[in-house]
């Protein structure tokens, strides 16, 4: 078992190495002259050069790629092109917002979600059952961003009722919690129809199986039998799609972040795409792989550490 | 057995698909979003482009049955291009991602060793980042336009396609009629193109109907924060964009567009839906949702 | 030990339906028997004669789709299963009847110990003062049980999960749990199906040691003859439903009453009819999804004759021990058996 964690450690590392050497050499990729591209056509030749170098075109590939790389170990992720700042620092800066963002949306739809999906199970085809249902599939369809939109629409232009601009207050937790109400949901809302369906079925599946009927057969009760038994059960594969959650959450954090109008990742890339600010792009787009490819290990290995079937190996023949 | 003609098979097939509530739905939705790509411009009552600053952000009335945005323009008839648009995107973006994610599958997944490890490495690396990431970097690279939307999309959906076709062709690679043409000898792009290929486009081909709203989502979102189609070419995303500027004085952009991304992709899944019911109903597991 | 008069169970006219799809099958339309103490039954009968039907229905196991429809089902003369409460039901699951299942890979929680599940079986029947402080004894119980099935090293088994064991020491295992809240009646579906012939022999040689010691009683659900001649004392033979033939293990073999169960036995291969084709009852078991008319044996049945199409057949006496279902045996009859007709 150790054996197979090392083994994935490596393997994520290798794919962010990979990520890495991809962000490096992207600016290759800008159509023309990259220079002008940027800077429009006031660039002198001064600028050039000096830029050209800041973006590492005056080396070659693998030299800009190890340049990037070694920089980015030792926390040097470049400077951005309109003030100069260093990146990291704004990454830094923006980082705490995001991530708050994206784990209250996750625990928002888990903390709703899973006990909707357990409360379908416990009568399917029944009333409350199919509500849900509808109530999911509705949810799983809109993305989350349009949500935003429609949620400000409803709760702050004609009801007043929560703020959408701003992450609240410094230093009022009780103001940054309000403020983060309706982003959270806007996040959540689709996971939580996702995680409602998913949840359901399994306990479903779980509860048709041979062992439950053994439980039963033993005189367990039926509440232990559902609570302690199946659950488990179900649990595990809820924990891997959690880790899949967060990457998509991230992501989505991004549009929220822009629509209500708060500081973090989403908005400092927002703004740094109009300027064509390239190398905050690159920051960011790195911190946002390293944290989804971690959260997807960690995933992994919660999953495993779930089902012991799968994390103890073989089983001893038939 | 009598040999079913392929006409009467694609008859019952289609008839198959519309007994469902669900499937009769999506296919009118679909056909209805078809339509309006196709013939909609010519028959929406303005121009997209047709401003008239009299009149901005007016509710729906009988001049304009959706209202008019900041510009004045017509809400309705930029619904209705918009259509155009997201098909346009969505649909080649989406084919491109099915074909290169199926020719890496099978040669990852039938060729195995160094060239599976390869595509491994790629599919992993690629599902690595967030998709949104992904496009606003590529596209902040390449710059907005239609050709690179489509580009910027197909990348961030072939791993998906990739992985799901080699995990396909390599259940496929066990059967036994698989075995017997290589005892026979068979060239192995023979066997791949022949006998494996037509194995596997049926998930894939469901697959792809029900990727497209997360396709025209996906454009809609990167037109939303200006990463889309230039102006004035009106996707939905930047008909939600300009309504978002202007979401205190009037929903009608806002509500009207959210409402044709939710129509459109509904639509599509419950037709994928059926089509995978129709095509092969032991597929129940085969769903393409991403947020 | 022989078994004696006492009946520990009594099914009396027990009628199971299954609803799919709209549509309501009578699987059971009507399964008298009894069962004596310290006797070993078996219920024998070709996939879908009801036997595991049966099995599942004297402890309401059947699944969602399945409900008893009539009859009663008494334990211990007194008690009728099927009007139980939840609450009471789940206390006779266990203490009074135990069941053991046929495939022990998919019955054993794959995410949970052998240990914690043996000890959550005893737990459950445990008055609710003491559930939490004897946690203890009730492993110390499963182990020294799980040696008396024959495992070795049961330390190491109560902290094993079922897939790090072998398919026989699974078995053993729910054998071993069956046993730990001392049942007064065993009821096994199958037990020994998924397993291999050596294997076989083993499980069985435990259930009779085991039957010896503690005077149990044992429902035998099988499809195999050959199973049925080692272990049991009496046999019930069903078709499509209904008992067709029940008696002695050695009378029903030597002299089956009913086509069927001759038919049955003819089709066992043994060294007699080595090397000759092997005999088949042709035909199918009957739609249950339509009301048969007569008997359920009539189209497959050698002898039929005119009253077999048009009227159920009785149950009546037969042989030295049997009690049959079949016109042939009946009182006004018009039969010769096939011995008879031999010997004129």
């Amino acid at each position: 078992m150790i054996g197979y964690f090392v083994r994935r450690l490596v393997a994520a590392v290798l794919v962010i190495v990979i990520v890495m050497a991809f962000l490096a050499v992207m600016d290759r990729l800008i159509p023309g002259n990259p220079v002008t591209y940027i800077f429009g056509p006031r660039a002198n030749p001064a600028l050039i050069a000096q830029v050209r170098k800041q973006m590492g075109l005056d080396v070659s590939v693998p030299v800009q790629i190890y340049q990037y790389i070694f920089g980015a170990l030792h926390g040097n992720l470049g400077v951005d092109f309109v003030t100069d700042q260093p990146v990291s620092s704004l990454v830094m800066e923006n980082l705490p917002y995001t991530v708050v963002l994206a784990f209250s949306g996750l625990a928002l739809a888990v903390v709703v979600g899973v006990p909707l999906g357990i409360l379908a199970s416990t009568r399917p085809g029944g009333f409350i059952d199919r509500v849900i249902g509808i109530a999911s599939v509705s949810a799983i369809t809109m993305p989350s961003f349009v949500l935003g939109l429609l949620l400000i629409l409803v709760f702050a232009v004609h009801l007043h009722l929560l703020p959408v601009i701003g992450a609240g207050a410094p230093g009022d937790p009780v103001d940054d919690v309000k403020h983060l109400v309706l982003p959270a949901t806007a996040l959540a809302i689709g996971w939580i129809g996702y995680l409602a369906r998913l949840v359901r079925s399994n306990m479903l599946e779980v509860l048709t199986a041979n062992y439950v009927r053994t439980a039963h057969a033993f005189g367990v009760r039926r509440s232990k039998v559902f609570y302690k038994y199946a659950l488990k059960n179900a649990a595990a594969p809820v924990v891997a799609v959690l880790g899949v959650g967060l990457g998509s959450l991230l992501g989505g954090a991004i549009f929220i972040e822009v629509i209500f109008d708060r500081p973090g990742l989403g908005t400092l890339a927002y703004n740094a795409i109009s300027s064509r600010n390239f190398p905050i792009i690159q920051g960011t787009a790195l911190v946002i792989a390293v944290m989804v490819i971690f959260a997807n290990l960690l995933a992994d290995f919660s999953y495993r550490l779930l089902d012991s079937r799968i994390h103890l190996g073989q089983s001893a023949g038939g | 057995m009598a040999k079913t003609s392929r006409s009467t098979k694609a008859r019952n097939g289609v008839a198959l698909l519309l007994r469902t509530p669900g499937g009769l739905i999506g296919t009118v939705i679909v056909v209805g979003l078809i339509v309006l790509a196709i013939f909609g411009p010519e028959l929406a009552p303005y121009s997209f482009s047709q401003i008239d600053v009299n009149n901005p952000l007016q509710g729906p009335t009988l001049h304009h049955l959706l209202g008019t945005d900041q510009l004045g323009r017509d809400l309705l008839s930029r619904l209705i291009y918009g259509t155009r648009i997201e098909l346009e995107v969505a649909v080649p973006a989406v084919a491109t991602a099915l074909g290169v994610g199926l020719v890496l599958g099978l040669l990852g997944g039938y060729l195995g060793g160094l060239v599976d490890n390869v595509v491994v490495l790629f599919t992993d690396t690629c599902q690595s980042f967030p998709a949104i990431v992904l496009a606003l970097a590529l596209l902040t690279v390449l710059g907005p336009s239609l050709p690179n939307l489509i580009i910027v999309i197909a990348v961030t959906f072939s791993p998906n396609y990739a992985r799901t076709s080699r995990a396909l062709v390599l259940s496929v690679k066990q059967n036994q009629y698989i075995l017997a043409e290589r005892a026979l000898g068979a060239r192995r792009l023979r066997i791949m193109v022949r006998h494996v290929l037509p194995n596997i486009v049926a998930p894939l081909f469901i697959l792809l109907a029900m990727d497209i709203p997360s396709a025209i989502t996906a454009e809609a979102g990167l037109s939303f924060l200006g990463l889309g189609v230039p102006p004035p070419d009106p996707s939905w995303g930047s008909i939600l964009s300009d309504g978002f500027n202007s979401i205190f004085q009037a929903p009608w952009a806002v509500l009207f567009a959210s409402m044709a991304l939710g129509i459109a992709t509904i639509g599509f899944l419950l037709f994928g839906e059926a089509l995978r019911d129709v095509l092969d109903p032991r597929l129940r597991g085969v769903t393409g949702w991403r947020a | 030990m022989t078994p004696g008069d006492e009946v520990v169970l009594a099914l009396e006219n027990v009628g199971v339906e299954y609803e799919s799809r709209g549509t309501t099958m009578r699987v059971l339309p009507g399964v008298s028997l009894e069962l004596r103490r310290g006797e070993v039954v078996g219920l024998v009968g070709e996939s879908g004669s009801g036997k595991s039907t049966l099995a599942l229905a004297i402890l309401r196991l059947l699944p969602a789709n399945g409900r008893i429809v009539g009859g009663q089902i008494l334990l211990d003369g007194s008690i009728d299963l099927t009007g139980l409460g939840e609450e009471a039901l789940r206390e006779m699951r266990g203490p009074k009847i135990a069941m053991v299942f046929q495939d022990p890979l998919t019955s054993l929680n794959p995410t949970f110990k052998i240990g914690g599940q043996m000890v959550d079986v005893q737990a459950a029947h445990a008055p609710r003062r003491a559930r939490r402080v004897d946690r203890k004894a009730f492993l110390e119980k499963a182990v020294s049980l799980l040696g008396k099935v024959g495992l070795p090293d049961p330390d190491q088994i109560v902290r094993s999960y079922p897939h790090q064991l072998s398919g026989g020491m699974r078995q053993r295992v729910m054998i071993a749990m069956a046993l730990s809240l001392e049942p007064e009646l065993l009821i096994a579906d199958e037990p020994t199906s998924a397993l291999d012939v050596t294997l076989e022999a083993q499980i069985l040689a435990l259930l009779r040691s085991i039957q010896a010691s503690r005077n149990l009683t044992i429902l035998f659900v099988t499809h195999d003859l050959n199973v049925v001649a080692q272990i049991c004392d009496r046999v019930v033979v069903m078709y499509a439903g209904e008992i067709v033939e029940q008696g002695g293990v050695l009378d029903v073999f030597e002299h089956p009453q009913h086509p069927y169960s001759e038919a049955l036995l003819q089709a066992v291969p043994t060294r007699r009819n080595r090397g000759r084709t092997l005999a088949t009852i042709p035909g199918q078991v009957p739609s249950l999804l339509r009301e048969v008319r007569g008997c359920r044996f009539a189209d497959r049945c050698g002898y039929t004759k005119q009253c077999c199409r048009t009227e159920s057949p009785p149950v009546v006496a037969s042989g030295a021990s049997q009690a049959v279902r079949c016109h042939m045996r009946g009182p006004a009859t018009l039969w010769e058996s096939q011995e008879e007709k031999a010997q004129t």
